[in-house]
């Protein structure tokens, strides 16, 4: 089941929540198995048999972690941590890798049959999850394990599809307060304000520009060059795509789970308001780079081992983080792009910090910085969004003008610009994929609200959104409070979220 | 105002404003589909069906039954009105136009065993191309009906908008399909029929710059030049799907007529110039000998309508064309000669002809001979195929 669903929206999530706050009068702990049950179902409406899956992955990495807690101290708890993270890493190794790496095999003649997996929905976030449940256990920070709680802990709908990776710590107290049980109407207010404007996000803004992104690396990936305005309006689509579609899925998840009295960590922070790539990795996908970080990087050694050392950690952690998310040399090369963008950015504070220059960028300096960091990014997406490593070359070889630019024949006519183009080299003729002044205002659009529009949290800063934002005393006309404009205002996000839940697609036929 | 008041609100106006936005599409009923409510100066006039055609009429098909169809390309779409007497025997039959602009080979045959599925169907009129008609597995292939949902059509900002845009044209606008699915395009645009030629005709020398203007000699060529001596079906063509069809038409004893809509005179001689048409003759054959395995009682047949004549050859030069839209879309006064021809009881042999694999050679020899006749009573025709070919500034 997706969020942006009519059954979630209207059935599920109505009855589910009904039923929480109705049982909860009786019983907090059969209230917390209510929600677990209906989590569930959530995870079964897609595929019914992988309930079955989750549920003996959740009971095995309990066992495990409680064997752990139970030994803690013992070298039998190391033995088990071991265990349990291998057990982890295999289930998520044949589910997602194991036709990845039968092809890659195939290429070297190995003559393998491919297995034909179906990878399971949110496989790679409850097996995270659960890793790190492990890992905290063994390092003595995981205290409560109720089973209820535990299943509730992973299960747990609005993160189980595509997160934010949860921390045992900054869950299960939650689960084991009474407040959370008792309905409070401001949580309903901040959640639904929340997941209206999360909804908005991916409906609206992301399905919307994803309309011009598509056509574009659909192109390439029919083999056809493509000019470089078209890649480069393809690019900036799908940059703003996977943001505001992630971003907005990850508010959902945020204010369905403060629906239930629950508070879930941030997952983005205006990421491309980032001024360094170091900047961007502390505001995009949050609690992903907390996981690399924390059970990764560190692992690794993190920086304690010298500089070399560090880059060379900080390359695998990207490298393995890159094909975390899917298996396709494509996400692997992504990862590496971004760990080199970070050595590089690493060396380059060194350099600073070597040679004594402190001196902070001006307004100016800044924005070059945020520029230079957002274009880094569009590059690297066109690797994460491409089919294959060839259709991603091909794209940033469009990108990069070889195959010429080619603007929309209609604007030849702007002026003395149009002709002054033309003279340079600019072909004025009917662009393959490249949407004319429409799709500019669409990417126009999305550039004002990431750079220069307050993110989600922001907004609602003064009723603490999520974990780890605490309010503040700076007052800003747009800092969110239950008042009628506010209602108004959220009254027409959600609606136009809801009546874009569901498009007639029209045929477009231009030749007969 | 309490968080209380503010969640309440929210969710009361929520609800509301989707119920006003659903009433209102199902009155406004832009796409045609509910076909309930008829207020003048509000939703008569249904501009915005042509582009959710492919949602809609399967399920109107399905709703109204119809026993006497139409299917194929826009061509198909254009040019049949379904009430015709010959299609629907004089009114005893149900007709509707299942055809849908920029459908090919594949798709019109998918819509064929939808159609099967849904109605009880008598009676079908199918256009087809010369071409290879493979067959074609027909699994989520039509998205907008296995997708379908009221829904959308209710609680959608695309009907919303497609909403306000049906109530603004109501004055300046009209229906992009008559009621019962032939589509209007551009209906009563006498005078740019030149232009659509030339427009096409230049795309087509875009592609095939053989077909150009330099290439239309100054005397029409004589008809001989064309002669073919043997017309051999091409052994390679695959027509599996054509004869999966047949074998289905035929088990439900459908009276099927395949037929290859005419061409304008004008695009007739382009494609002899440019050498593309003798392909489609031999092909034609290969198609023929399908048709006669698969046929039983002369239930299933084929027609052809290539040929010079005055219907064909109509002056798109002149002030008005009625049978012309563009060298393809033909307008239904047309069509209802074909239908006459295929399903009623006008003399053959004027504009169409039925086609068996005996009888391919006589129907291609009488083609040319058409064209002879035609260029000695229309000595300006080729002076009419230089100005569709001139570019138009």
């Amino acid at each position: 089941m997706l969020f942006n669903s009519y059954p979630f929206l209207f059935v599920f999530l109505p009855i589910t929540l009904f039923g929480f706050y109705l049982i909860a009068r009786a019983s907090n702990a059969l209230a917390a198995a209510w929600l677990a049950a209906s989590s569930f179902v959530f995870y079964g409406w897609w595929n019914p048999w992988y309930v079955i899956l989750l549920t003996i992955s959740i009971a095995c990495n309990f066992a495990v972690g409680l064997g752990i807690i139970r030994r803690q101290g013992l070298p039998g708890g190391r033995r088990l941590l071991l265990f349990g993270v291998t057990l982890n890493l295999l289930l998520l190794g044949y589910y997602k890798y194991a036709d990845f790496f039968v092809s890659n095999l195939n290429t070297f003649g190995a003559g393998l049959t491919p297995l034909h997996v179906i990878l399971p929905l949110g496989i790679s976030f409850f097996t995270f999850t659960q890793i790190a449940f492990l890992a905290d256990a063994y390092q003595g920070k995981a205290a409560e394990y109720r089973f209820t709680h535990y299943c509730l802990f992973v299960s747990y709908f609005p993160h189980l599809i595509a997160g934010p990776i949860l921390h045992h710590k900054e869950m299960m107290p939650q689960f084991a307060q009474r407040e959370t049980y008792q309905l409070n109407w401001e949580n309903f207010a901040v959640g639904l304000t929340i997941l209206f404007i999360g909804l908005f996000k991916k409906t609206v803004i992301a399905d919307g520009v994803a309309f011009y992104a598509r056509p574009a690396f659909d192109w390439v990936g029919n083999g056809l060059p493509l000019s470089a305005v078209d890649a480069w309006g393809g690019a900036l689509a799908y940059t703003f795509q996977i943001y505001f579609d992630f971003s907005g899925y990850s508010d959902m998840a945020i204010g369905l789970s403060r629906l239930f009295g629950v508070r879930l960590p941030l997952n983005f922070e205006s990421p491309y308001k980032a001024a360094s790539i170091i900047d961007f990795w502390r505001r995009w996908h949050m609690t992903l780079s907390r996981f690399l970080r924390d059970y990764l990087y560190f692992t690794l050694g993190g920086n304690r081992k010298g500089v070399g050392r560090r880059y060379i950690n900080l390359m695998i952690t990207m490298l393995l983080g890159g094909l975390w998310h899917g298996a396709n040399w494509t996400f692997v090369v992504w990862g590496g792009l971004h760990g080199l963008y970070l050595v590089i950015n690493h060396a380059w504070r060194n350099l600073r910090q070597r040679y004594g220059w402190f001196a902070e960028p001006g307004r100016i300096g800044k924005a070059v910085a945020v520029l230079l960091t957002f274009m880094a990014t569009v590059v690297a997406w066109v690797f994460f969004r491409a089919d294959s490593l060839n259709h991603a070359l091909a794209m940033v070889q469009a990108m990069s003008g070889m195959n010429g630019v080619t603007l929309p024949y209609q604007w030849f006519n702007w002026w003395f610009v149009g002709p002054w183009l033309a003279r340079c080299g600019v072909h004025f003729e009917n662009t393959q994929t490249f949407g004319g002044f429409t799709q500019l205002k669409w990417l126009a659009a999305c550039w004002l609200i990431a750079w220069l529009a307050p993110n989600t949290q922001q907004i609602l800063r003064k009723f603490r959104p999520a974990l780890g934002v605490e309010p503040d005393q700076v007052a800003h006309w747009w800092l969110w409070r239950p008042t009628r404009r506010w209602l108004a205002a959220c009254v027409i996000l959600a609606l136009f979220a809801v009546l874009s839940l569901n498009q007639v697609s029209e045929f477009i036929y231009f030749q007969f | 105002m309490s968080a209380r008041s503010y969640t309440l609100g929210l969710l009361a106006w929520l609800a509301l404003l989707l119920a006003a936005v659903a009433g209102f599409n199902r009155v406004i009923d832009p796409f045609w589909y509910y076909r309930d409510f008829k207020i003048p100066g509000l939703n008569v006039v249904k501009p915005r069906f042509a582009p959710y055609e492919r949602h809609v009429k399967p399920q109107l098909l399905a709703r109204m039954r119809p026993q006497a169809i139409v299917l194929g390309s826009s061509l198909a779409e254009i040019g049949f009105d379904t009430n015709d007497p010959a299609l629907t025997e004089k009114g005893k039959l149900r007709g509707y136009n299942f055809a849908f602009a920029g459908a090919g080979w594949d798709l019109a045959q998918c819509y064929f065993q939808y159609a099967l599925q849904a109605t009880d169907l008598k009676r079908a009129a199918f256009e087809i191309r010369p071409e290879a008609m493979p067959r074609v597995d027909c699994t989520h292939r039509l998205g907008e009906i296995e997708d379908f949902s009221q829904l959308k059509f209710l609680l959608s900002v695309t009907a919303l908008n497609d909403s306000l845009r049906t109530i603004f044209e109501q004055g300046r606008g009209r229906s992009s399909h008559t009621r019962e699915g032939r589509f209007l395009y551009a209906r009563g645009d006498f005078k740019n029929v030149l232009a659509r030629f030339n427009e096409i005709f230049l795309g087509r020398v875009r592609v095939t710059p053989q077909c150009s203007l330099a290439h239309v000699p100054d005397h029409p060529p004589p008809s001989s030049q064309f002669l073919m001596t043997d017309i051999t079906p091409q052994p390679g063509l695959d027509l599996t799907g054509l004869r999966g069809m047949l074998q289905a038409a035929r088990e439900q004893g459908i009276e099927l007529r395949l037929f290859l809509p005419p061409e304008h005179a004008l695009l007739l001689e382009l494609h002899l110039l440019c050498g593309t048409d003798a392909q489609r003759w031999t092909d034609m054959a290969a198609i023929a000998r399908v048709v006669a395995e698969e046929s039983q009682h002369g239930n299933i047949q084929l027609w052809e309508f290539y040929g010079y004549n005055d219907w064909t050859g109509e002056s798109v030069v002149g002030p008005e064309t009625v049978y012309w839209q563009d060298p393809y879309h033909l307008n239904y006064e047309l069509g209802s000669l074909m239908l006459a021809d295929m399903f009623g009881d006008r003399p053959v042999g004027t504009l169409g002809r039925r086609i068996t694999p005996a009888n391919v050679g006589e129907a291609y020899r009488e083609f040319l001979a058409s064209r002879t006749r035609f260029l000695e009573t229309h000595p300006g025709f080729y002076s009419e195929l230089r100005t569709t070919l001139t570019p138009r500034h």
